[in-house]
């Protein structure tokens, strides 16, 4: 898949909730309870099934952090590989509809 | 430390409610003979009004949500509730006798996402389980709800209130929990009414009879870990809470109340019964080193009068104010009245609740926790971002 065609969208069966700047997710659906960084977390509130993932590294990963951005991109597919295969984000090559509320 | 310890503790300390528990009602379908609940409407919150809460439960950080009652589904609009809940990403557990749950309900109840539905069984014999709930064919009624949830593939744990009248039964009930492939827990905890009627505390299984109950492996896992005797207290715990009530746990009752835990009714102090409204078991800070099971009966039980109570709960969420207030106030409760009930604490003894865990039944459960951590860079200032 190109990676300027990922688009990630959270899952309408999760529990997520901001505490102190990280994201405490759960999936009902097998209970595994992620907490996720400042990174990371970002990425996750920034999923709403129709900006590409490229453009939220680029746009708001790489604005706020010192790094590379091609390896901000690796590092934020894999990660959105890791959550999607808990059922955590919705990862497509089309633009998705947002499960969950903004 | 696990990672579910770790994220109750952080709470803990910014003093977030990570942990709430609603009744949204105390109407009920049965009339359980223990029951500590008046039944009547005083005038439960409208469905706006706790959709107003569950929004100011989000925005103060609650991430686990417990909904019980009385019965919940006596709600028409319960379903919207959790519906609403869900939409505001709660991890949202349910605690009803089930009687009410159709095949239908027990659908949507897994198209909502709900985490556990928590259910109250008393006895594998219904001669016995309707006799405590004085609702003919209630077992039956239930037993039919767990297989519906349980095909919807749904959590479902079977919670088995211990008292004289089936104490002989939790064996036929942790079997029957087995056949319905659902979890147990038991309870032995008896209270008194809410309107302070002490009756009901005649249905407690005495404390010395409840070793032998404990004693059973299934219940629990290494008994030389559960009977091993507390560590002495750190520093740290000496000088911070004892427990969460208040801190990063609250309950909220049907009226939009908020208390720093589940209020019972006040039969264990001078205080009148209409003016206590909750309890916490505490120690004197002269007598914390000493916590050896043989010294259990020493613990203080702080009782919560009206007036202490809303300084906590800042007047209630629904109807006058936020309840930030609550954990700001809770060390400066005190009414120390010394009165070891023993049966009480016998009971207390076995139950861990809420103390320093979010959520102490999933955190038992849970044993797949990942830390997603791939992403760690710096600041763009340069200043090096850590976890």
């Amino acid at each position: 898949m190109p990676e300027n065609c990922i688009y990630i969208a959270r899952s309408s069966a999760i529990a997520a909730r901001a505490l102190a700047g990280e994201m405490m997710v759960m999936n009902s659906a097998d209970s595994t309870f992620f907490t996720l960084n400042e990174v990371a977390t970002a990425i996750f509130q920034a999923a709403d099934g129709h900006t590409p993932l490229r453009e939220i590294v680029r746009d708001m990963i790489c604005r706020q952090f010192d790094v590379d951005p091609v390896q901000a991109q690796a590092d934020a597919e894999q990660f959105v590989t890791e959550l999607s295969s808990h059922g955590i984000l919705l990862v497509s090559n089309q633009p998705l509809a947002s499960e969950a509320p903004q | 430390m696990s990672l579910m310890t770790e994220v109750g503790q952080k709470a803990f300390n910014l003093g977030v409610p990570i942990a709430v528990h609603i009744d949204v009602t105390y109407r009920c379908n049965e009339r359980c003979v223990h029951c500590y609940l008046d039944h009547d409407d005083h005038g439960e919150m409208t469905t706006a009004e706790i959709k107003d809460v569950l929004d100011q439960l989000a925005e103060a950080g609650v991430f686990f949500l417990t909904f019980s009652g009385g019965e919940v589904f006596m709600r028409r609009d319960f379903f919207e509730l959790v519906e609403y809940a869900r939409r505001l990403m709660f991890n949202v557990k349910i605690k009803t006798n089930a009687v009410m749950i159709t095949e239908k309900d027990a659908r949507r109840i897994r198209e909502l996402d709900v985490d556990t539905i928590q259910i109250s069984v008393y006895s594998h014999r219904p001669e016995v389980h309707d006799a405590i709930t004085k609702l003919p064919h209630s077992l039956e009624r239930t037993i039919k709800a767990i297989r519906f949830l349980r095909e919807q593939g749904l959590r479902v744990t079977i919670a088995n209130v211990l008292m004289t009248v089936n104490s002989s039964d939790h064996l036929g009930v942790q079997k029957l929990a087995a056949e319905l492939d659902v979890h147990y827990t038991l309870d032995p905890t008896i209270t008194p009414m809410m309107d302070g009627d002490t009756s009901v505390l005649a249905l407690r299984i005495p404390g010395e009879e409840l070793p032998e109950i404990f004693r059973n492996p299934a219940l629990v896992a290494s008994q030389e870990e559960f009977c091993e005797p507390p560590k002495p207290p750190s520093a740290e715990d000496l000088e911070g809470y004892s427990c969460s009530a208040g801190h990063s746990f609250c309950y909220i009752s049907p009226y939009g109340d908020v208390f720093p835990l589940r209020p019972v009714s006040p039969s264990h102090g001078k205080h009148p019964s209409a003016e206590v409204f909750g309890y916490l078991e505490s120690f004197p800070g002269d007598e914390r080193g000493s916590l050896d099971p043989g010294q259990r009966s020493d613990r203080l039980l702080i009782v919560l009068a009206r007036h202490h109570v809303h300084a906590l709960s800042g007047l209630g969420l629904c109807r006058r104010k936020h309840a930030g207030p609550i954990h700001r106030r809770l060390r400066e409760v005190v009414l120390p009245h010394r009165r070891a009930d023993r049966e009480h604490v016998a009971a207390r003894a076995v139950e861990t609740a809420h103390h320093r865990t979010p959520d102490p039944d999933s955190a038992d459960r849970r044993s797949c926790m990942i830390q997603a951590r791939p992403l760690q860079y710096a600041r763009g200032s340069g200043v090096a971002f850590t976890l």
